[in-house]
C-alpha cells in the first residue's frame, strides 16, 4: 500500500487510533472513521454499476482521487447470530445474482476448458490420497491420523467417484448448449465481509466480476460449510435466483470435492486437519445426497 | 562472449488466479553506450475458479538493464530467451522464472602497459660487465638474475606521505637503501612522489 499516501491522510485525520485488520486500515478520529485500502481497480465504476441494478449494499466511497489507496466511509457492525447473518448473506447475494444476470453465448470448448480442469483437480487429488494411504498402511502400529485417515479413506474416496460421474453426466448435457448464464459475482464471499447497520452490506468488492453464479456459491459453502446449515441457506437461494440443473450439477460436482491439506506439523496437528478433510465430506455428502435422490427416485 | 542471465520476478494479480491458461514471454530491447535496456513482456489469459466462464487477459512488463564491459562488440550482440517457467503462487500471484541467453563476440585485447609491472632490464653478459661502483650489489643483483630466468618480478608502488622517511620505508617493506636506490632517484624526494619497491622472494 502507498505509505506516503497513508501518511498524508493520518496528516489530514489525525485519528487517535489506527487499526489494521488484514487489507484495511482502520482511521479512527474526532471527524468520522474511515478505512483506507489499496486501490486495485476502479470501484467508482463498478458501484455505478450495481446503483443502476438496485444494489446498493456496498461500502461507501469517500475519496478514490489519491494515488494507491481508496477511503471508504466505516461501517459499525451491529451483532447477530452467525445463522442469521448467513440467511441475510444468502438474500443479498441471490438478489445480486439475480438482478445483474445475462446470457453470454459459449461454444462446446468453453464447456471443455471446465471440464478438463475439474477433471484434472479430481485425478490430482485422486493420486494424492492414493499416495498417502499407502504411507498410512505401511505403518505397523499407524499414528492417530493415519488411523483416521485408513478408516474413512472409503469415504473421500467415494466423494471423488461421485464428482467424477457427475462431471461425465454434465459434460455431456452442456457440450451441446450455446449460452451460459453470467452476473455479477463477488468473488469473496463470507461472513466477515457482511455487516448489518443500517442496512446490509457487503465488504471487499475488489475482486468482484462477471462470471458464473455458482462460484459464489461454492466459495461461500467452502469458507462457511462448518459455521452454517447450508441445506437451509441453499433453499432461500433458489427461491431468490433459481439454478438450472446443469448450475446445480455443477456446485455439488464441485463441493464435493475436498481441499487437499499438507500432511505435515506435529501428529495433533496432522490430526485436526485430517479430521476436518472427512467431517467436510460427511458434511457435503448430507447436503448433496437429498438433491440427487429426489432425481433417482423420479427417474425410476 | 556466451553468458545465461537469470531473472526471477513475482507477478501481483490482485483476483485470484485458478489457472493460467495462455502465457507468452517477448523481449524487446536497445543497446545504449554502456548497457542495453529493455522490457520483457508477459501476456496471456487466466481464470480466476476453475468454473469459470471467463477468460480473463493479463498483461505485465518488467523493465531490465545490463550493463555492458568494454571489449564488447556491441555491434554484434544477441539476447535471446533461452527458458521460461511460472509458478502460481499464493492463489494470486505467479512467480515467473526467465532466463535470457546473452552472445556476444569479445573485441581483440589491445597492447597496453600496466602500470603496476615493469619487466626485469636484460640482462649483460657477466664477460661484459661495466665497472661499477657498488660490486657486491651487482653479484646480488646477477643471482636475482639468473634464478628468475624469464620470470616477471613483481613491485609496490609506494605514494610518499608527509612524515615518510626513506628508513621508515625501508622498515615498512623490509627492504633497504641500496635497493630502493635502484629503482628510484633518492636524492630529492617529496610528499606526493611515487617510489618503486621491489617485491622480496619468500
Amino acid at each position: 500500500m502507498n505509505n506516503r499516501s497513508i501518511e498524508i491522510i493520518k496528516s489530514i485525520y489525525k485519528p487517535y487510533r489506527y487499526t489494521i485488520l488484514k487489507n484495511a486500515h482502520i482511521l479512527e478520529s474526532t471527524s468520522g472513521n474511515i478505512v483506507i485500502k489499496e486501490k486495485k481497480r476502479n470501484m467508482k465504476e463498478l458501484y455505478n454499476y450495481l446503483s443502476s441494478k438496485g444494489i446498493t449494499n456496498y461500502p461507501q466511497l469517500i475519496d478514490d482521487s489519491r494515488e494507491g489507496i481508496d477511503l471508504y466511509k466505516y461501517i459499525e457492525d451491529i451483532p447477530m447470530p452467525n445463522e442469521e447473518k448467513a440467511l441475510e448473506l444468502t438474500r443479498l447475494i441471490a438478489s445480486l445474482h439475480s438482478r445483474t444476470t445475462y446470457y453470454k453465448q459459449v461454444t462446446e470448448d468453453d464447456y471443455k476448458k471446465i471440464y478438463e480442469i475439474i477433471k484434472e483437480h479430481i485425478n490430482y487429488l485422486k493420486y494424492f490420497l492414493n499416495y498417502h494411504y499407502e504411507e498410512c498402511f505401511k505403518e505397523i502400529y499407524p499414528s492417530p491420523s493415519s488411523s483416521c485417515f485408513l478408516n474413512n479413506f472409503y469415504k473421500a474416496s467415494a466423494a471423488l467417484n461421485f464428482s467424477e460421474d457427475k462431471l461425465e453426466s454434465w459434460y455431456n448435457k452442456v457440450k451441446d448448449k450455446t449460452s451460459e448464464r453470467l452476473c455479477q459475482i463477488h468473488h469473496h464471499v463470507s461472513l466477515e465481509h457482511f455487516f448489518h447497520s443500517d442496512k446490509d452490506y457487503l465488504l471487499s468488492w475488489e475482486e468482484s466480476t462477471k462470471d458464473s453464479p455458482v462460484i459464489d456459491m461454492i466459495e461461500f459453502y467452502k469458507r462457511e460449510c462448518f459455521s452454517c446449515d447450508f441445506s437451509i441457506l441453499l433453499k432461500e437461494y433458489f427461491s431468490i435466483c433459481p439454478w438450472s440443473p446443469e448450475e446445480k450439477d455443477l456446485f455439488f460436482i464441485c463441493i464435493s470435492i475436498p481441499d487437499e491439506f499438507a500432511w505435515k506439523g506435529s501428529e495433533f496437528t496432522i490430526v485436526l486437519k485430517v479430521e476436518k478433510f472427512f467431517d467436510y465430506i460427511f458434511k457435503t455428502e448430507t447436503l448433496t445426497r437429498p438433491y440427487y435422490t429426489i432425481d433417482e427416485k423420479e427417474k425410476n | 562472449m556466451n553468458n545465461i542471465i537469470p531473472f526471477t520476478k513475482e507477478l501481483d494479480f490482485h483476483t485470484k488466479v485458478n489457472e493460467i491458461l495462455s502465457i507468452s514471454l517477448e523481449r524487446e530491447y536497445k543497446i545504449e553506450n554502456d548497457s542495453i535496456n529493455g522490457n520483457l513482456l508477459i501476456t496471456g489469459d487466466y481464470k480466476t475458479h476453475e468454473v469459470s466462464a471467463n477468460e480473463i487477459p493479463f498483461s505485465f512488463k518488467i523493465p531490465f538493464t545490463i550493463e555492458l564491459t568494454d571489449n564488447i562488440d556491441k555491434e554484434a550482440i544477441s539476447l535471446e530467451i533461452n527458458d521460461f517457467s511460472y509458478d502460481i503462487k499464493d492463489d494470486s500471484k505467479i512467480v515467473v522464472h526467465i532466463e535470457l541467453s546473452f552472445n556476444a563476440p569479445t573485441l581483440p585485447k589491445e597492447e597496453r602497459i600496466d602500470v603496476d609491472f615493469i619487466p626485469v632490464p636484460e640482462e649483460e653478459p657477466i664477460e661484459e660487465k661495466e665497472e661499477i661502483p657498488h660490486k657486491e650489489e651487482i653479484t646480488h643483483k646477477e643471482e636475482i638474475s639468473i634464478q628468475k630466468d624469464e620470470e616477471f618480478v613483481s613491485y609496490e608502488v609506494h605514494t610518499i606521505k608527509n612524515d615518510e622517511t626513506i628508513d621508515l620505508i625501508c622498515s615498512i617493506y623490509n627492504t633497504d637503501k641500496s635497493e630502493l636506490a635502484e629503482y628510484n632517484d633518492l636524492t630529492n624526494i617529496t610528499p606526493g612522489m611515487k617510489i618503486i619497491i621491489p617485491a622480496k622472494d619468500e
